[in-house]
């Protein structure tokens, strides 16, 4: 659905992007991680057809975005991390405007504006003047924007950072239900806790580039270097931290007050038998809990912290 | 392009967020009643005016209309696009289904929509002032489409907007509106001026300019009732200034829409394309050689309006190449993106983002052979003329061609070096190079050192004064120039190509 390759934007010496390469499939979720200035948002204009790449190819559904820009307008829903409504309208006709933007039929308008309206929870607001609305309101005014003309790539760039946690909750399980729609979705954020819920595959970007990318289950599984073992003791955690020291697959061993982390590195096959061992040395075991990396682990791990 | 009024997206909303309540027709009944206010005034006053009082009020009430309606339509285009810019509110209607050509169309319809509608409300009181006799209908009827096509005009050169929210200064961003007011105020004041009084400026080639592109010439007309004699001449053809103008602004109107359709489906976009220069350049440069033509008199010879021709050509054709001229990022982006697509020459000629050389090349040729097929065959078949001074006629050919070359290239080679400011250096070395040895030589009457700026050879030619050697030192001199800044130019572009074309073996790609 969307095919980024050689993908180069310099700004006056400056480079944004450099050598990207990047395919989504039709359905997916895509999340994009990465600092400030790593070049999330450049990629995200270049796909909504706001920048020119300085070089390379970008395609949504087959359509080059650079060469046939007006072609990929009616596909895409573009919402910007900085935007700004028109104050002076009512909320049903700041949709209604774009809805003619978006050649909606006439007949359809309507109904389309209380489908999206009902989607986003702002159906009581309705009549107000847009400029009476909160911040979170407009956010979700602009979301529902973006999602009037029924587009099939929708390219969110930040689109969380204003709402309250409510807000956020809301915004999450809107995002889940365009995931069960089938609609494909490139998203940028900061909240990486939040998109490990509904994205189904992540781009972590650094300087430009895309240092990894791919499933979120797949990038875990291929970063994360062992599971990680959360064990539980009823007094002095020192004999189970010796018990597996003395493991050849265990690692990276920690203690807090009666809990002992550390990494583990064998086959997930052995864990009963290391368990048994534990019990069987006879160690008061509370718990014995294998815990997978998180996306924020991920993150760390991976990058360094530099913009482009 | 299909233009649903009543259902533009763009029209709606000006419309909706201006117009809520009753304030369109607060609007209109309070210009009508100070329309009325003024009739009664003028009405007490009749018997200290010249002439019927009707046609002194239709004067007075058109040239308010005019001034009105023109701030209104550049105060409110101005200012929007300045708004939706900043806010980037823009960009969600550049990324809808709606066109570039239809967002603008919105904009400078809709958004003065209160010019028209003040226009509106003055008819029944333009009606009044042609049924008491003061203007005939057919006039009245002009002139009102005449109106619409100046608001027009003035809102589509007030859309001219950069698209980088972070290019106007904050001082500039909230003086655009204003400046576009003044400027149309001055526009006005200076066309008055120059149309009107004495000097030079009555000259018929310059009141024939005031003419098309202004009413000015047309309201002046009505009191001694001659708005039909007031014609412009083109190859012996006379036409009403009444009937050419509205044409003459929508062509004004028609070339700014097209850059600025050019800049928002991509602001690296150069103004025009090469192939639209070409075309405005033909079209201006006919009209130009018309007009030259017929404003000569036999006296004179073939010199005097084929100078005029050649320093209208001249201008004309480098604002025009200077439209179509790629800036630094335009320019690179050619180098990453476009270069080999098409062969070079082809790509010079007509492609979008390549240098300017052959576009130069090609305008210059425009002039020559409309200068001849235009100005002089017919001048010479007419046989009022007499003999052909070849020789200053060829130099100042040459020259008007040199001339366009060294500051085209110049242009040329400063917007690629830099992305701000080549047309004010340019521009600013071009006023030096000719008024400073023009004016040194007419202090210390000098004629040779007169004769090394265009000014002065052209003043030379035009008082048959010029006696040129086989190749004047003016002529080798932009010959050297322009030789130069060529060299110049070939140096750039090649160290961006070299630099280009390592980052792309860096990406793995194939150079072009």
């Amino acid at each position: 659905m969307i095919e980024v390759h050689h993908l180069r934007k310099e700004y006056a010496g400056n480079v944004a992007l450099q050598n990207l390469h990047l395919e989504i499939p039709e359905g997916e979720v895509f999340g994009l991680i990465g600092p400030n200035g790593a070049g999330k948002t450049t990629l995200i204009r270049i796909l909504a057809t706001l920048l020119e790449p300085t070089y390379g190819t970008a395609r949504i559904h087959g359509i080059d975005v650079v060469e046939r820009p007006l072609d990929v307008h009616p596909v895409i829903g573009y919402m910007s991390d900085f935007f700004s409504l028109y104050d002076d309208l009512l909320v049903w006709e700041y949709l209604d405007h774009f809805a003619r933007c978006y050649r909606v039929p006439p007949r359809l308008r309507a109904g389309m504006i209380d489908d999206v309206l009902e989607l986003v929870s702002l159906s009581v607001r309705r009549d107000a003047e847009v400029k009476s609305l909160s911040r979170g309101m407009r956010q979700r005014l602009c979301f529902a924007k973006t999602l009037l003309h029924q587009p099939k790539v929708l390219l969110l760039d930040e689109p969380a950072s204003g709402l309250d946690p409510a807000g956020r909750l809301e915004f999450r399980e809107l995002v889940k239900k365009l995931k069960e729609m089938g609609r494909t979705v490139l998203i940028s954020s900061h909240i990486l806790s939040e998109m490990t819920e509904f994205c189904t595959s992540i781009g972590i970007m650094e300087q430009g580039r895309l240092v990894e990318s791919g499933r979120v289950e797949e990038i875990v599984a291929k970063l994360q270097g062992g599971l990680r073992l959360e064990l539980e003791v009823l007094d002095d955690p020192n004999p189970l931290a010796v018990l597996l020291g003395m493991q050849d697959a265990v690692s990276q061993l920690s203690m807090s007050n009666s809990t002992v982390l550390c990494r583990y590195t064998g086959p997930r096959e052995e864990l009963p038998a290391l368990h048994r061992r534990i019990v069987s040395a006879g160690i008061p075991l509370v718990s014995f809990a294998v815990r997978s990396d998180t996306l924020e682990d991920i993150y760390m791990k991976v990058s360094k912290h530099k913009t482009s | 392009m299909r233009l649903d009024y009543w259902n533009h997206p763009l029209i709606v909303k000006a419309l909706r967020s201006r117009y809520r309540g009753g304030r369109i027709f607060t609007l209109a009944s309070g210009h009508l009643l100070l329309l009325l206010v003024g009739a009664m005034i003028m009405f007490y006053y009749r018997s200290a005016m010249p002439g019927p009082w009707a046609r002194n009020y239709f004067v007075a009430m058109i040239s308010v209309q005019f001034l009105l309606s023109a701030l209104v339509a550049a105060s409110a285009v101005s200012s929007s696009m300045q708004a939706e810019v900043t806010t980037r509110t823009l960009d969600f209607q550049r990324i809808a289904a709606i066109t570039p050509a239809q967002i603008l169309l919105g904009k400078v319809i809709g958004e003065p929509a209160s010019s028209y509608l003040l226009a509106l409300a003055s008819v029944p009181m333009a009606v009044l002032c042609h049924a008491l006799g003061g203007v005939s209908l057919a006039v009245l009827v002009l002139l009102y489409i005449t109106l619409g096509t100046t608001t027009f005009m003035v809102a589509c050169l007030a859309a001219q907007h950069p698209l980088d929210p972070t290019a106007p200064a904050k001082a500039g961003a909230a003086g655009t509106g204003g400046i576009g007011c003044v400027g149309v105020l001055v526009w006005f004041s200076f066309m008055v001026a120059m149309s009107r009084r004495g000097g030079a400026p009555s000259s018929q080639l310059l009141s024939g300019i005031v003419g098309l592109f202004t009413p000015i010439i047309t309201i002046t007309a009505i009191p001694s009732d001659a708005v039909w004699a007031e014609t412009v001449s083109l190859f012996g053809v006379a036409i009403p200034y009444i009937v050419l103008t509205p044409l003459a602004q929508l062509g004004i109107a028609a070339h700014a829409l097209s850059g600025m359709v050019r800049r928002l489906s991509n602001p690296l976009n150069t103004l025009a394309s090469k192939p639209q220069a070409y075309a405005w350049l033909a079209v201006v440069d006919l009209v130009w050689a018309a007009m030259v033509f017929d404003s000569a008199v036999p006296q004179t010879g073939v010199a005097r309006p084929a100078i005029f021709f050649l320093i209208g050509h001249t201008v004309l054709a480098f604002l025009l190449v200077q439209l179509a001229t790629p800036r630094r990022q335009t320019f690179l982006s050619w180098v990453w993106r476009l270069r080999g697509r098409r062969r070079l020459g082809l790509d010079l000629l007509v492609g979008e983002r390549s240098l300017n050389v052959l576009a130069l090349g090609v305008c210059s040729l425009m002039g020559l052979v409309i200068l001849g097929m235009a100005v002089v065959l017919p001048g010479w078949m007419s046989g009022a003329w007499g003999p052909i001074p070849w020789e200053s006629l060829g130099a100042a050919a040459l020259l008007s061609v040199l001339v366009l070359f060294s500051y085209g290239l110049l242009f040329q080679a400063c917007a690629i070096a830099g992305e701000r400011g080549a047309s004010a250096f340019v521009i600013g070395v071009a006023a030096v190079a000719m008024l400073l040895p023009y004016g040194l030589g007419e202090y210390y009457q000098e004629p040779f050192l007169s004769s090394l700026s265009p000014i002065g050879v052209c003043a030379q030619i035009l008082k048959d004064r010029f006696s040129p050697p086989w190749f004047p030192p003016i002529l080798l001199l932009h010959l050297v120039a322009a030789l130069c800044w060529a060299w110049l130019l070939r140096g750039l572009a090649r160290a961006l190509a070299c630099e280009v074309d390592k980052k792309l073996e860096s990406m793995g790609v194939r150079c072009p």
